[in-house]
């Protein structure tokens, strides 16, 4: 039994690219920076695993023999890349050798055998809940930039919390991130019935995860997940992504919110606000990316200033009838947020230079920012 | 009106070998290199300096004014670790204290008035806990200002306790002579005394636009001070004005590979430094101790501040160019960066409150 198969380019190299980020962890074990592929009757099966999260992808081709067989994952998809050819021949030789013959050229791929590649997680085929991809696209998207590149205490803020809640007989799925500065929550509504998830009381998606479970939905119109145990199965026909959860504590966030006092706000255009913090962007300092925000009367002067390379100073018009405040802000903390809103203007609530800033928007419902500032 | 006491210990690094060695006491003690090198004196005990011996006189001089001199190395570590225990003894009457180097330092004691309403009797009671407590020997200066506190110190040493009260200050200072006004030095002092001035009550018929004229701008100061004017305030957390880092080699050395190898280490804990606090600084001086204990310091000054180790090892060959190092035999080395560049606070990001549970 060894692997024979002829497949499309166009096919082989969309699957197993889409696994590349999974395969090319840096600093593991050989093993896993291939992928097992697999033929049977009708195709391949082409197989990633970084150990935390794992991706499992069908592509029908016209297998000649079935084999199992780990190739370098950076060097096929390489070869793919840069054939010339439409469909692409593999024939497994000895010693875990594989031929490849693509038009004019041949190579040959040194493999390892598949019994070292760790096992797929096992899960079941039941409890799965059917819903448009761009649903999760817009989730991740707009909470994903706040989470925590390092565990720094208690919380677990390298993951996601994902929530589900039922309000006024409505359903709906929430995403909570936060790097400890800075806290975003995104909160939509499903139409479908959701009395079949089943999420365990802290349910953290780490945020690997969470960027291949983008990629997944970004590949694709509708998507099956399912929360299991310790793991979240996200598939359709033809694939499957399992992200390991991770356990732990996240900060009780809804405290957080009902402690920010909102009753001095101002209101601001919000393309007119980024456009400007992109400008004052320029001169903050690497490290600390400080900007000064000075809100008074009907404006909002925004400063920055670079003690080697020099200032910058700009201006725009606010609604707001509170004391003139000062304020220091990581000027990409605002970007971020300010990128993934969509409503034409925006709400920010803030009483001083040391206490929680909010944002929100009457577009943007569901979605929620908390920024705390920087002392200059 | 302020109570400010300066403290200065008698014949400190002396004192203290002769306090750790029973065999110096009573004698001519010299702190510092072999009297047959190039080397100079860093401090010397009072039966040397009848003979006549000063600090900062070469070894050789001073062997042949006091022949009966002994000569020991300074033990820098261990006057390191005897100061910080007399500043500790400061620090237990007030926390307002400045020092001014290991041996000295101001403190200002005018709240606590209602605790010591004598300024006076607790610049003695200090000096007298110094002497129970580490058998070392201190002047102090008391008075309402900076200046006349520290000239009052050195009025009456060794073991001198002087209080210049305001009403006796113009008198004071008007019979000091010119040297000893702090600020003045040798080449100050001589061109003083070329002018006519060898004392206070003269210095004070100068008006300050003549001062100035002569003086630059240390004649406002000489302005001020010979009128007792002197605001300047004790200041316990005085911001640093320099970041360095010195090291005495194991043994003395003039192997370019390994003085350059010490060098990049010092670099490196400077730039650790500097990182730590955020700053960088435009003047970068290497300090050079030969063998004979001859110290040099070469400086070199950037436009820009400089704030890594590569920066400050760029600069250093033409530093090197004119020292003697690799010629002659080295025994400590430093760096150190000054003007720091406008320290500006750093600022904070503030945590989520809930990170402080954490």
């Amino acid at each position: 039994m060894s692997l024979r198969f002829t497949i499309k380019q166009k096919d082989f190299h969309e699957a197993v690219n889409s696994l590349q980020n999974i395969s090319n962890k840096k600093g593991t074990l050989s093993i896993i920076s291939n992928l097992l592929v697999e033929s049977v009757h009708d195709g391949i099966v082409i197989t990633g695993t970084d150990l935390e999260v794992a991706s499992r992808i069908f592509v029908s081709c016209q297998v000649e023999e079935e084999g199992k067989l780990t190739l370098p994952s950076k060097k096929l998809c390489e070869i793919l890349r840069e054939s010339g050819s439409e469909t692409l021949f593999f024939e497994e030789k000895d010693n875990f050798w594989v031929n490849i013959r693509s038009g004019l050229s041949t190579y040959n791929l040194a493999g390892m055998p598949f019994d070292e590649f760790p096992e797929f997680p096992e899960y079941s085929p039941d409890g799965f809940i059917t819903l448009e991809s761009n649903f999760f696209l817009e989730l991740i998207e707009k909470c994903v930039f706040s989470i925590a590149n390092d565990q720094e205490n208690v919380y677990s803020l390298t993951s996601a919390l994902f929530e589900k809640e039922n309000e006024g007989g409505k359903d709906f799925l929430k995403m909570v991130t936060s790097d400890g500065h800075r806290l975003t929550i995104i909160k939509n509504e499903v139409s479908i019935d959701l009395s079949n998830l089943r999420l365990s009381d802290v349910t953290l998606i780490p945020k690997k995860g969470l960027v291949e479970w983008k990629k997944f939905c970004e590949q694709r119109d509708t998507i099956d997940f399912s929360f299991q145990e310790k793991q979240l199965v996200v598939k359709d026909e033809n694939a499957v992504l399992i992200i390991r959860l991770k356990s732990g504590e996240f900060p009780n966030y809804r405290a957080i919110i009902e402690a920010v006092e909102q009753s001095n706000n101002f209101r601001v255009k919000r393309i007119p606000f980024l456009n400007s913090l992109k400008r004052i962007s320029i001169f903050t300092e690497d490290i600390f990316h400080t900007i000064q925000l000075s809100i008074s009367g009907k404006s909002m002067v925004l400063s920055s200033q670079n003690s080697e390379l020099g200032n910058a100073k700009d201006e725009i018009d606010i609604e707001y009838d509170g004391e003139t405040l000062m304020l220091g802000f990581n000027c990409r903390y605002f970007i971020e947020t300010l990128q993934v809103m969509e409503g034409e203007f925006v709400d920010v609530f803030i009483n001083s230079n040391n206490s929680p800033c909010l944002m929100k928007s009457n577009d943007d419902i569901g979605f929620l920012s908390i920024i705390m500032p920087m002392q200059l | 009106m302020r109570k400010i006491i300066h403290i200065d210990m008698d014949a400190f690094y002396a004192s203290i070998e002769q306090r750790d060695n029973p065999s110096f006491r009573g004698r001519p003690l010299i702190v510092g290199g072999d009297p047959k090198g190039r080397g100079v004196v860093a401090a010397c005990s009072y039966e040397a300096r009848r003979f006549g011996v000063r600090s900062a006189m070469p070894c050789r001089r001073a062997a042949k004014l006091c022949p009966g001199a002994i000569f020991t190395p300074p033990r820098m570590e261990r006057y390191v670790e005897v100061s910080s225990r007399i500043m500790a003894i400061f620090r237990s009457y007030t926390p307002i204290v400045e020092p001014l180097s290991l041996d000295e330092a101001f403190l200002d004691v005018t709240l606590l008035n209602d605790l010591h309403p004598s300024a006076t009797l607790l610049a003695g009671e200090i000096c007298r806990r110094i002497f129970d407590e580490l058998q070392l020997s201190a002047s102090a200066g008391v008075s309402y200002n900076k200046f006349l506190a520290k000239v009052a110190s050195d009025f009456r040493k060794p073991r001198g306790l002087t209080t210049v009260p305001p009403g006796q200050a113009q008198d004071f200072l008007d019979e000091l002579p010119i040297r000893k006004f702090y600020g003045v030095g040798e080449v100050t002092e001589k061109k003083m005394l070329r002018l006519g001035i060898s004392n206070g009550r003269q210095l004070r018929s100068w008006s300050e636009a003549d001062l100035l004229l002569h003086f630059g701008k240390m004649g406002s100061f000489l302005h001020d001070i010979v009128r007792g004017i002197d605001d300047r305030p004790v200041e316990p957390l005085r911001p640093r004005k320099s970041i360095g880092s010195e090291t005495t080699l194991a043994h003395d050395s003039d192997d370019l590979a390994e003085i350059d190898l010490i060098l990049d280490a010092l670099a490196g804990d400077i730039e650790a430094s500097l990182q730590h606090k955020n700053q960088g600084g435009h003047t970068l001086t290497l300090k050079v101790r030969y063998h004979d204990f001859a110290t040099i310091t070469r400086s070199v000054t950037s436009r820009f501040p400089i704030r890594e180790r590569a920066e400050m090892l760029a600069l250093l060959p033409g530093l090197l160019r004119s020292t003697l190092v690799g010629k002659v035999k080295v025994r400590l080395l430093g760096l150190s960066l000054a003007r720091l560049a406008e320290a500006r606070p750093t600022p904070r990001q503030l945590k989520l409150p809930f990170m402080e549970e954490g």
